[in-house]
């Protein structure tokens, strides 16, 4: 879980890394699929019916999502980021 | 009885440069366009925050509104969403806006300005904060924020565009 800077350090997003460099992100029916393989995310609280297009990323791009993904996915903040816009882990 | 002269050591002549020019600094920055401009923004909000309602309330707001804005302004809102051009139409958006009746404040953070002789360019988190009526928990909506500014009889608003920090997949 890291903090994504928007304008500068005061306000960030906080989100979970689901994708790295080089991989293809996509989500079927709520269910996260990494280069093909749905992935198990036990720290979900509720499920989401979410559906996407694959999102390959490129060689400074990583995919970050937030954990709670029970609203509209139209209206959640993720997807493909810079690496120079993510500040770093969460110390709590 | 002896009247007696002190001198100044080096250190205190020092201390006593160092106080002018820090104070003639301050004076050259709040004096600064990029001083001004960040002053409107803060302005601004003020008026964005503005609590009257009514018609009364509605009309003086979207007056004081009108001369943060160029008579072209755009208001940029990105995701394949087309443009917003012209002063008239962004203030009748602005005035619906937040029309459910919730208690909210408008922040701008993390401000950066550049100037470049009659135009600047600001940077900046914008966020919205709202209450929730029954539980008194407050949301927090922020966006990345580009202004471009014009100088005319004063820092005007020429362009808003929001920026996108995540880029969402398709659908």
């Amino acid at each position: 879980v890291v903090g994504v800077r928007l304008a500068g350090w005061r306000v960030m997003y906080v989100k979970r890394i689901v994708g790295l460099p080089g991989e293809r992100i996509e989500f079927r029916n709520g269910t996260l699929v990494v280069d093909g393989r749905e992935i198990v995310e036990e720290y979900l609280q509720r499920p989401s019916s979410w559906t996407t297009q694959e999102t390959p990323l490129g060689s400074d791009e990583f995919f970050v999502v937030g954990d709670n993904r029970s609203m509209p996915v139209e209206q959640h903040e993720f997807g493909r980021v810079k690496r120079e816009r993510i500040a770093g882990p969460l110390l709590f | 009885m002896p009247h007696s002269q002190r001198r100044l050591g080096p250190a205190q002549i020092a201390l006593v440069v160092a106080v002018v020019a820090a104070a003639g600094a301050a004076y050259l920055w709040w004096d600064s366009d990029e001083r001004r401009v960040h002053r409107r923004l803060d302005s601004l909000a003020a008026v964005l925050n503005d609590r009257s309602t009514g018609e009364l309330g509605m009309i003086s707001r979207a007056a004081q509104l009108a001369g943060y804005l160029t008579d072209d302004a755009t208001f940029d809102p990105g995701r394949g969403a087309g443009p917003i051009r012209g002063r008239e139409r962004l203030l009748a958006l602005a005035s619906r806006a937040p029309s459910d009746g919730r208690d909210f404040r408008v922040d701008f953070l993390d401000v950066t300005v550049r100037v470049a002789g009659e135009a600047a360019t600001t940077r900046l988190t914008a966020t919205l904060t709202t209450l929730r009526d029954r539980s008194e928990t407050e949301m927090v909506d922020a966006r990345e924020v580009e202004m471009a500014w014009r100088r005319t009889d004063d820092w005007r608003i020429a362009r808003i565009t929001l920026i996108d920090a995540l880029e969402r997949p398709q659908r």
